[in-house]
């Protein structure tokens, strides 16, 4: 199974038995996965765990994936679904410290400066989870409103307000233009 | 350096290697580990119910063999003979066949 394959290929050998095939689509999406759900939980440790899970169960009911073609969207959808969970736990403010505390411990990113680092970080905490979701998929990834909303289970609409708000105020923490 | 530019920077920076090794190992040996359950489950649950027939046949089975003087006997032959041979019957039936490894 050749590693350009498109993901609907790849889910049918999956779907098959190939463990092959899902290697190439756990490496394929785990850098979007993990980006989505570090930017969701604020905590790099938690999301990479619940990535890991998310592929694990994913192998497991890869039979009740019925549209080999929404591979990313499905394992998207459930990963949300478990740290939509999780945050609404009791660990939900223990992950924002932890987050605190790991984005002082690596200091800054290339790019940018401490202060701003630890603004925009406060800033993604502060949001609602459904505003990070959709910030996360749509301002840092490059997904449609269309199959975000379908992915995260909320109208369009609703959507589109999240990340107008979630990056006014993104952009208010860096002391931008606020304006959606 | 705009604020825009700020921010996909930092985004940037959240984002994981696009090539993680021992991501990826993690997830093929959390893989594993379920394949063991399952194929664990499965032939326990064959098990219980190989049992559960040869409990249920035992009387029948105890009035024909004279030879044996003690059901539990010829129940543990019963289990331990088609036990014995457990892997490869359900191997043979798609249902209970073990996911390839």
């Amino acid at each position: 199974m050749s590693g350009g394959a498109p993901d609907a290929a790849l889910v049918r050998s999956a779907q098959g038995g190939s463990d092959a095939a899902f290697g190439i689509l756990v490496n394929r999406h785990q850098q979007a996965l993990r980006g989505f759900l570090r930017r969701v939980c604020r905590n790099w440790a938690m999301a990479d765990d619940i990535a890991q899970d998310v592929f694990i169960s994913a192998w497991s009911k890869l039979d009740q994936l019925h549209d080999p073609d929404a591979f990313r969207s499905w394992i998207t959808g459930m990963a949300w679904r478990r740290a939509a969970a999780i945050g609404r736990s009791a660990g939900r403010r223990r992950a924002r410290e932890a987050s605190w505390v790991e984005a002082q411990d690596n200091g800054a990113p290339e790019g940018i400066s401490t202060d701003d680092n630890m603004a925009l970080t406060d800033a993604m905490a502060e949001l609602t989870p459904d505003q990070r979701a959709c910030v996360a998929l749509c301002l840092a990834g490059s997904w449609s409103h269309g199959e975000a909303a379908k992915t995260l289970g909320i109208p369009v609409g609703t959507v589109k307000s999240h990340i107008a708000r979630g990056r006014a105020r993104l952009l208010e923490a860096l002391g931008g233009d606020n304006d959606a | 350096m705009t604020p825009e530019d700020t921010l996909n920077a930092f985004f940037a920076s959240e984002d994981a290697p696009a090539h993680d090794v021992e991501f990826s190992l993690a997830v093929t040996e959390g893989i594993a580990k379920q394949r063991l359950y399952q194929t664990l489950s499965r032939r326990a649950a064959f098990a219980v119910a190989l049992g559960a027939v040869a409990w249920a046949i035992s009387p029948a089975l105890g009035n024909l063999g004279g030879l044996l003087s003690s059901p539990v006997v010829l129940i543990t032959a019963v289990v331990a003979g088609v036990g014995a041979f457990a892997p490869q019957i359900m191997d043979r039936i798609p249902v209970l066949r073990a996911t390839r490894l």
